[in-house]
C-alpha cells in the first residue's frame, strides 16, 4: 500500500525544472515566493559572520512565529526541507529546546 | 508536506541534540497537528509515512539504527497509538475515520520488517491485546466460507454506490470502506499473532510450527492487491477534485477480482488453523496399523462422543494435531508394546482414540493403549516429541495431559479449544 506513495514522492523529488513551475504544482516542497526563499537560504549560511544576514533570519523567525500570514513560515520551511542540515544553524538553537519551540508548534498547529 | 517536513526536521534536530529526552510528547503533538487538519486525507498520511521511511533509510540503509532512524520509528509507532482503533471510541464514520483506519494499516506495513516494534506499537491500545482465539474466531466469522458473505456484502454496497454515482455517493462509500478496513485489520492482526506464535515456538523448541498457508506470498499478495484497490477507491472518495469515473470503475473491478482470488487462499489458511478434528484423526488413525506395522486388530474403532457434530472444529493448527498423533502413535511402536512378543501383540495389544467434548468449549483427543505402564529404561530423545507438542499447544490455549496410567491403560490427551461458530462480539 505504501509503495505507491513512495513512488509518487520519488517522482516529485526527481531533479528537474519542477521548482520553476508555479505554486500549486505537484512538487513536494512549496514556497510562498522565490526571492525571499533565496535570501533566507543565503542568510542562514552566513549569519554567524554577517550582521545583516543574522538580522534577516531573526526577522523571518519572528514573523514566522507571530504573523498571521504564513508566508514567512512557509519560506523558512521550504529552505529547511530542501536542505535539512541548515536546521543546525545556531540561530535555531533557542527554538529547539526552549519555550519558543512550543510557540513554533502552536503556530504550526493553528 | 512542506510544513510536515519542517516539523519533522525540527523534531529530528531537537532529538539529535538531546537523544536521552523522550520525544513522545513532541511526536504526539506532531500527529495531533497533522490529524487535526481539515484537509487531511489517506493519501497525505501515506505520503507522510513514505517520507518518514525515506528519511529513516537515508543514513544507513534500512537498519533503523541511526538516531534519525530511531526517531522515525518512534514517529510511526506514535501514529499507530494515535489511530489505534482499539484505544478510542469511533463517534461517526466519515472521511477522517477512513483516513485514521488506513493510517493504522499503513503503520502495520511500515513496521513490517521489524516484528517486535510492530507488535508492540500496533497492538498496544488502552486495552489489552485481543486474545488469540478471539481474534482468530472473529476473523473467521468475516472471511471464512459462508461468513465471507459479510465481506461480499460490503463490496456489493460499494459497487452499488459507485455504479450510480451522484452527490450522495461519497457518504454512502464511507460505511462499507470502513467496515472492510476493520475486517482486514482483524485479518492482519491474526496473521501477526500467527507469526508471533511461530517465532516463540521456534525459540522454545527449535522446531517450525508449520502453518505455511498463513504467510504465503500468494496470500499476502492477494491481500495487498485487494487493499490497493480499496485505498484507490477511498482516495477518490476523499478527494475534492472531480471524480474520475473510469479510474473508479477500474478500481472496483480490481477489488472484485481481488476478492475472488483472495477467498480461495483464505479458505486454505483457515482450514489449516481450524481443522475438522474428526477428519484429521480418522485419516491418521486409519493408516495407523499399516504405518507402524501393527496387526489391524490392535487399532480399535475411533470412539467419538455422540454429542459432537461431524464437522466440529478445533482451534489448533492441523500440523500440530498431526504432530501430536504421530508422537503418540510412535510411542505405541517404540515404548508401549516394547518387549511384547508378536503373538502377544496380535492377541492382546489394544489401542484406541477417543474424541470427546469436555464441557462446551473444549474438545479432547485421547490416545489410550493397554501397553505396560512399567518404568522402562529411558533412551535419548524419548518424550521429546510430546514435550514439544506440549510447548506448542499452550500457544493455542490447549493442554497436553499425560502420559498417565489409569485402570491398567496409558492415556495421552490433547485438550483443545473448540471453534465457536457464533458471531463473536467485536472488541
Amino acid at each position: 500500500m505504501l509503495r505507491r506513495y513512495s513512488l509518487d514522492l520519488i517522482h516529485e523529488l526527481r531533479p528537474s525544472s519542477q521548482v520553476n513551475v508555479p505554486n500549486g504544482s505537484a512538487f513536494l516542497w512549496i514556497y510562498a515566493s522565490k526571492l525571499p526563499v533565496t535570501k533566507i537560504r543565503e542568510s542562514l549560511e552566513t549569519l554567524d559572520y554577517h550582521g545583516p544576514s543574522a538580522e534577516l533570519v531573526d526577522t523571518v523567525l519572528k514573523e514566522a512565529i507571530n504573523s498571521s500570514n504564513k508566508d514567512a513560515l512557509l519560506n523558512l520551511a521550504f529552505v529547511v526541507c530542501a536542505e535539512p542540515d541548515l536546521v543546525a544553524a545556531t540561530i535555531f538553537a533557542p527554538y529547539l529546546d526552549s519555550q519558543q519551540q512550543e510557540q513554533f508548534e502552536r503556530r504550526f498547529n493553528r | 508536506m512542506t510544513f510536515v517536513g519542517f516539523a519533522f526536521h525540527l523534531v529530528a534536530r531537537a532529538y539529535q541534540r538531546s537523544p536521552r529526552n523522550d520525544p513522545s510528547a513532541a511526536l504526539n503533538s506532531f500527529w495531533s497537528a497533522v490529524l487535526a487538519r481539515s484537509e487531511i486525507t489517506t493519501a497525505i498520511i501515506g505520503r507522510i509515512i513514505g517520507f518518514v521511511l525515506a528519511e529513516a533509510s537515508r543514513d544507513k540503509g534500512s537498519d533503523f539504527n541511526s538516531s534519525k532512524a530511531r526517531l522515525c520509528r518512534r514517529l510511526i509507532q506514535e501514529l499507530g497509538r494515535e489511530v489505534n482503533p482499539r484505544s478510542r471510541v469511533l463517534e461517526k464514520i466519515d472521511s477522517l475515520a477512513i483516513t485514521r483506519a488506513f493510517a493504522y494499516l499503513f503503520v502495520r506495513e511500515a513496521l513490517a520488517p521489524h516484528p517486535n516494534w510492530r507488535s508492540t506499537a500496533i497492538s498496544r491500545g488502552d486495552g489489552p491485546r485481543p486474545d488469540f482465539y478471539e481474534i482468530a474466531t472473529l476473523a473467521a466469522s468475516h472471511f471464512w466460507r459462508h461468513a465471507s458473505e459479510y465481506i461480499r456484502a460490503d463490496i456489493d454496497l460499494l459497487s452499488e454506490a459507485l455504479l450510480d454515482y451522484n452527490p450522495s455517493t461519497r457518504d454512502r462509500l464511507y460505511g462499507p470502506i470502513h467496515s472492510l478496513i476493520v475486517s482486514f485489520d482483524q485479518l492482519y492482526e491474526l496473521q501477526e499473532r500467527i507469526r508471533d506464535t511461530e517465532r516463540k515456538i521456534k525459540v522454545e523448541t527449535n522446531e517450525a510450527l508449520g502453518m505455511p498457508n498463513w504467510d504465503s506470498p500468494e496470500l499476502n499478495s492477494a491481500i495487498a492487491r485487494f487493499m490497493q484497490a480499496l485505498v484507490g477507491i477511498s482516495e477518490q472518495a476523499e478527494g475534492s477534485v472531480t471524480v474520475d469515473h473510469k479510474k473508479l470503475n477500474e478500481r472496483l473491478r480490481s477489488l472484485q477480482r481481488g476478492w475472488e482470488h483472495l477467498t480461495s487462499h483464505l479458505n486454505h489458511a483457515f482450514e489449516e488453523l481450524f481443522p475438522d478434528i474428526q477428519g484429521v484423526v480418522a485419516s491418521k488413525w486409519g493408516d495407523f496399523a499399516e504405518e507402524f506395522g501393527f496387526p489391524a486388530s490392535v487399532a480399535e474403532p475411533l470412539q467419538i462422543d455422540g454429542t459432537l457434530s461431524r464437522d466440529v472444529r478445533v482451534f489448533m493448527p492441523r500440523s500440530l494435531v498431526l504432530r501430536f498423533l504421530s508422537a503418540t502413535l510412535q510411542n505405541l511402536e517404540s515404548a508401549a508394546f516394547a518387549g511384547w512378543s508378536a503373538g502377544d501383540i496380535r492377541s492382546a495389544a489394544r489401542a484406541h482414540i477417543q474424541i470427546s467434548a469436555e464441557g462446551l468449549q473444549t474438545i479432547a483427543v485421547k490416545v489410550i493403549d493397554n501397553g505396560p505402564s512399567r518404568r522402562q529404561e529411558k533412551k535419548v530423545g524419548d518424550g521429546l516429541g510430546l514435550k514439544n507438542v506440549r510447548t506448542m499447544a499452550t500457544q493455542f490455549g490447549a493442554e497436553l495431559r499425560g502420559p498417565y496410567s489409569k485402570n491398567g491403560s496409558t492415556h495421552v490427551e490433547l485438550h483443545m479449544k473448540r471453534r465457536a461458530t457464533r458471531r463473536v462480539v467485536e472488541p
